[in-house]
């Protein structure tokens, strides 16, 4: 994981003092020299929701009255990114944030403000099935059911590559991977859901994150075991902490209905797992999966997922949220960070996934919401063939 | 000779016996800052014309070679070419060929400023201190800014001023003391007109700070 830039580029991004670039593009055209204010965006893996950002642009001279004049060449696309110039091998940029300008305003003779959304907004805008047709999926892996829904539905790029402008392909072929490995098959039914209602139940379903990245493309991922290529900060570069303890998350006993009949609107599975001693602990909090327009379609999938939910949400989640300065600035979300503050008795030995991350251009600041749901807990594998259903943690 | 660059047409629009200047601004990167502006004949055998330009490190420099047109002159062409010794890197910018006018007819005015003033560089830049005290700091640019407080300006030159800072006008600023000389490419940006106030015991006289900025 991890955006693809040189080692000198991370070189810089660690120095106390630097001198780095900002690049705005609209289209092909660099519009860099007219930023105003240059923008505070956010990206979260914690929903399905498509990032924005709005981009503040001189316009004393009415070079960019062409918006509202023309206003089909307002169906255009920005970029925003950091850089460096290299003594001798030039510039090397890092696009941090790509969208579709979906706003255009004026509030006064001098300014203009354009307003982006990620590739995910567009998915909003289209619907699966509908209630005379209903979108049926068979029993599949969850995976092949998302790709039909975000190509063929959704309209993004269906190759089956790194090519792909829109779906980062090595990405979801990983996602893809564990759903297949481990045999897990869901069946679908849509009538008229907005493609990205259908990747939130298959995110939910799938205990999945799917997010636009950086560079514009749709990137799906299963949290897994911690990598090995986790990033670790301390006092000398984090400017704030906060922490908090949401007992709001607290689910000990989880239910998952399965094998869902349709006709008769009937669900001929229910299973459920729970954590005695966090019921001991902190009384009984159940939480039921039950959707109708996408399910497992036998036990062993339903009580992985119900399995998978008691376990990484049996005790009240512990939320960080981490200021800090740009060294980082080339990790993606879902990775992990480690940090140290002896005060809170927080050391290094602990790594926590980041799945928020707000990025602030103009003062060149970062913050990272890290989540101990989706780290702390360590990970296990799904229910294999090999191994039965054991867990592995 | 390394490093030389023309303007491929020839000058042709110009008339002989008339003053004409060569124009313009030059940036020194690195390097060696000596050049020259000059008017070479068609097969670049010969030079007609040439006036010696002197870069400096790190700033635009506004440059002006006057020079009166020959007949030889109009199938000739413009050369900047490098006169130094040693590696150079230099940018030239708005160069033009264009009647030499004498700076009063270019909308020019002679001020002079109190002793009081101000010339310095502002750096654009977000500073992070952290737990521990460390300072990481991130630097966009800088950009050079003037305060010049002026008094006894006669009632019209201020009136002209203030209607460069009306019409919101690039101006050039060009500073002379004892014989040297730099020009600036600048902008007005007080927050309302430079010359608001009467000079006590005047009514033809303005007082004012006039704040410019490069752009």
């Amino acid at each position: 994981m991890g955006y693809e830039v040189t080692s000198w580029f991370i070189d810089q991004l660690k120095l106390k003092a630097s001198r780095p670039n900002r690049r705005f593009v609209i289209g092909s055209s660099d519009y860099s020299s007219r930023v105003l204010k240059w923008p505070t965006w956010q990206r979260t893996a914690k929903d399905i929701i498509a990032s924005k950002t709005t981009v503040e642009l001189a316009n004393a001279d009415g070079a960019l009255n062409g918006f509202h004049e023309r206003i089909w060449t307002m169906a255009d696309t920005c970029a925003l990114a950091v850089g460096f110039t290299h003594a001798t091998s030039g510039a090397e940029w890092l696009t941090l944030f790509s969208g579709d300008i979906k706003e255009v305003k004026y509030p006064n003779k001098t300014k203009c403000q354009i307003h982006v959304r990620d590739r995910l907004w567009s998915l909003t805008e289209k619907k699966v099935g509908d209630s005379d047709v209903p979108a049926t999926f068979a029993a599949q892996i969850p995976s092949d059911i998302a790709w039909t829904l975000v190509t063929c539905y959704g309209g993004l790029s269906g190759i089956q590559g790194s090519s792909n402008p829109h779906i980062d392909w090595e990405a979801f072929n990983t996602w893809a991977a564990q759903f297949s490995a481990d045999s897990v098959l869901c069946a679908a039914r849509y009538e008229g859901e907005k493609v990205s209602e259908a990747l939130v139940g298959m995110a939910d379903y799938t205990d999945s994150a799917i997010w636009t990245d950086g560079d514009g493309k749709l990137r799906f991922i299963r949290y897994s075991e911690p990598s090995s290529l986790d990033f670790a900060l301390d006092g000398s570069e984090i400017e704030d902490l906060v922490i908090k303890v949401d007992g709001r998350a607290l689910v000990n006993k989880a239910w998952c209905y399965a094998d869902y009949k349709p006709e008769s609107d009937y669900w001929a599975i229910n299973v459920w797992a729970a954590e005695t001693t966090y019921i001991n602990t902190f009384g009984l909090h159940e939480q039921i999966w039950k959707d109708d327009s996408l399910w497992y379609t036998n036990s062993v999938s339903a009580l992985t997922l119900a399995t998978r939910k008691a376990l990484v949400m049996k005790a009240p989640p512990r939320r960080f949220e981490l200021d800090t300065v740009v060294v980082g600035l080339h990790r993606q979300l879902g990775e992990m960070v480690r940090f140290v503050d002896s005060f809170y008795h927080i050391s290094s030995g602990t790594a926590w996934r980041f799945n928020e991350i707000e990025v602030d251009m103009h003062d060149f600041g970062v913050r990272y919401l890290l989540d101990e749901a989706i780290a702390g807990n360590g990970f296990y594998l799904d229910v294999d063939y090999l191994d039965g259903d054991k867990l592995l943690l | 000779m390394p490093g030389n660059f023309y303007y491929d047409q020839i000058l042709n629009f110009l008339n002989i016996g008339s003053s004409y200047a060569i124009r313009g601004f030059m940036y020194l990167h690195s390097g060696d800052g000596n050049y020259e502006a000059q008017i070479i004949n068609s097969d670049a055998s010969s030079v007609i014309f040439s006036q010696h330009i002197n870069g400096q490190h790190g700033d635009w420099v506004f440059f002006s070679a006057p020079f009166t047109a020959s007949s030889i002159m109009q199938t000739g062409y413009l050369r900047f070419a490098f006169t130094g010794t040693q590696l150079s890197w230099a940018t030239f910018d708005q160069v033009e060929v264009s009647d030499n006018k004498d700076m009063v007819s270019l909308g020019a005015i002679r001020l002079y400023p109190e002793w009081e003033m101000r010339r310095y560089k502002k750096r654009m830049a977000s500073e992070h201190r952290c737990k521990t005290g460390s300072l990481f700091a991130y630097t966009w640019g800088n950009y050079e800014r003037f305060e010049i407080p002026l008094r006894h300006v006669p009632a019209a030159k201020a009136a002209i001023v203030n209607s460069w800072w009306q019409s919101a006008d690039m101006l050039m600023l060009k500073i002379e003391s004892g014989g040297v000389w730099e020009v600036n490419s600048l902008a007005c940006v007080n927050k309302a007109v430079p010359f608001e106030r009467l000079e006590k015991g005047y009514i033809d006289q303005m007082q004012g700070t006039l704040e410019l900025e490069t752009f």
